[in-house]
């Protein structure tokens, strides 16, 4: 998928490839109160973000007691760094992932044995062309967060069709609502969630 | 950009034989209709890689309390409470810093305190019209926010519009109509006051030509604790505070 990668990435790569929207009015609100020292501001973080971040952590690191370690390395890191994010340059959940991704990586590095095989790195010509696993993990994370925000009743309709792997006939039978329900809402679904993508910046 | 077909609908194989049949001359004739249906086409296909707790999302382990004691924040001293209170208004500016930041960076606050004292005689006069206190978290019967009950929202004085908001668990969902369209500096903002007159934002949104909005918020507190919905129009100034603009209320 060709979504978009998180504004703080330096690698040439990532700037050509992607572009960044900057943060919403919630976002930068949320921001100024996290600048301010306001405590309140990092649970309603924790309360609107802290899925999104935590189920990264835990599909990237597959390790349930790191997972959690490392997500509160990553709160305390929002909360110290705070100061320095830039709304005009993404939204605090592309940020927030960000952290997480740096800090999954750090995690992973630990993890591998020393010293690497110099046969197991990656072709230099082949790391410029594809993302990273991680990268590619994050782009699906930002989506996550987005489909989040969705009304329940269109987030439950797709996911029967793209993760349960229903056809709408079979949704329908199995939710007892009339096939053209299924379809409006789905449809309604979708265009909110490319609504919501256009504000984020993925493109 | 608006089509016979929708294009959503295209991409979700949604559609009967005859609607196939127009989009398929559609996706055919007009490249800006296949443009946005092959991109919604990728979002599809990019849901079908996500894990399974995107879907079902795994709840994030409590924060830690030394998350915030261990750790000062970057490149300024980290400010008491009192001081982000007084950002959000909830206090007279008196620091020097402040009052020298200009006229403009003063009068806000002082507007958001008269905008707050007007938001707390309101949370009075809720409480004393329905004898609940707002604030202890007991208080949640039938009909209470938070179970799906739907609340109306009333026009304030000199305003127009009505609106209702839904509140189902850690989901708000508010629609109105016959509001002011919000301008190009401008736009609303949904809160919730307690009885102590404390705010907290649940979201920001704009409203079209045709007065219209329906919008759906993630709730991250306790609705039960609150005694009163409030919209305001809000300039867009990178203020946090509330701006004394009051459109529609009602108590929870």
């Amino acid at each position: 998928m060709s979504l978009t990668a998180e504004p703080t990435m330096t690698s040439a790569r990532a700037d050509a490839q992607h572009r960044t929207m900057p943060a919403s009015r919630d976002d930068r609100r949320l921001a100024a109160a996290l600048r301010a020292g306001d405590h309140r501001a990092l649970e309603t973080f924790h309360a609107r973000y802290g899925g999104t971040v935590f189920g990264y952590l835990l599909a990237t690191l597959r390790e349930r007691a790191a997972a959690e370690d490392v997500f509160q390395t990553v709160m305390t890191e929002v909360w110290r760094r705070a100061p320095r994010y830039d709304a005009e340059r993404g939204s605090l959940a592309t940020w927030a992932l960000t952290i997480a991704r740096s800090r999954a990586i750090d995690e992973l590095r630990r993890r591998r044995p020393e010293p690497l095989d110099p046969a197991d790195l990656p072709e230099p010509s082949n790391a410029a062309a594809a993302p990273a696993p991680q990268d590619e993990a994050l782009d699906r994370w930002r989506m996550a967060h987005l489909l989040a925000q969705l009304p329940a009743e269109e987030r439950r309709l797709l996911e029967l069709r793209f993760y349960a792997e229903l056809s709408q006939t079979e949704i329908a039978a199995q939710t007892g609502l009339p096939l053209g329900t299924i379809k409006s809402r789905m449809v309604r679904g979708l265009e909110r969630l490319r609504g919501l993508m256009d504000e984020e910046g993925l493109a | 950009m608006s089509w016979p077909i929708a294009p959503a609908a295209v991409a979700l194989d949604a559609l009967d034989a005859h609607e196939r049949a127009l989009a398929e001359r559609l996706l055919a004739e007009d490249p800006t209709f296949r443009a946005e249906v092959d991109r919604l086409r990728a979002m599809t296909a990019a849901l079908t890689t996500l894990e399974p707790t995107a879907w079902d999302p795994v709840p994030a382990p409590p924060l830690r309390a030394d998350v915030i004691t261990a750790a000062p924040q970057e490149g300024t001293a980290r400010r008491p409470l009192a001081a982000a209170l007084r950002r959000r208004g909830h206090e007279r500016v008196r620091d020097r810093d402040h009052a020298g930041g200009g006229r403009r960076a003063r009068r806000r606050p002082l507007l958001a305190a008269g905008g707050l004292a007007a938001v707390a005689a309101a949370v009075a006069l809720a409480l004393v019209t329905f004898g609940g206190d707002g604030d202890d978290g007991d208080g949640v019967g039938p009909g209470k926010p938070g179970d799906g009950s739907t609340i109306a929202l009333r026009p304030l004085a000199g305003t127009t519009g009505s609106a209702t908001l839904t509140i189902a668990g850690a989901e708000a969902s508010l629609r109105g109509s016959g509001l002011p369209p919000s301008g190009a500096h401008d736009y609303y903002e949904a809160w919730l006051a307690d009885a102590r007159g404390r705010m907290v934002s649940m979201g920001t949104f704009r409203v079209k030509r045709d007065g219209r909005v329906d919008v759906h918020m993630a709730v991250a507190v306790d609705v039960s604790r609150y005694a009163l919905v409030d919209v305001s129009l809000e300039p867009d100034d990178g203020d946090p505070g509330h701006s004394d603009r009051s459109v529609l209320r009602a108590d929870l």
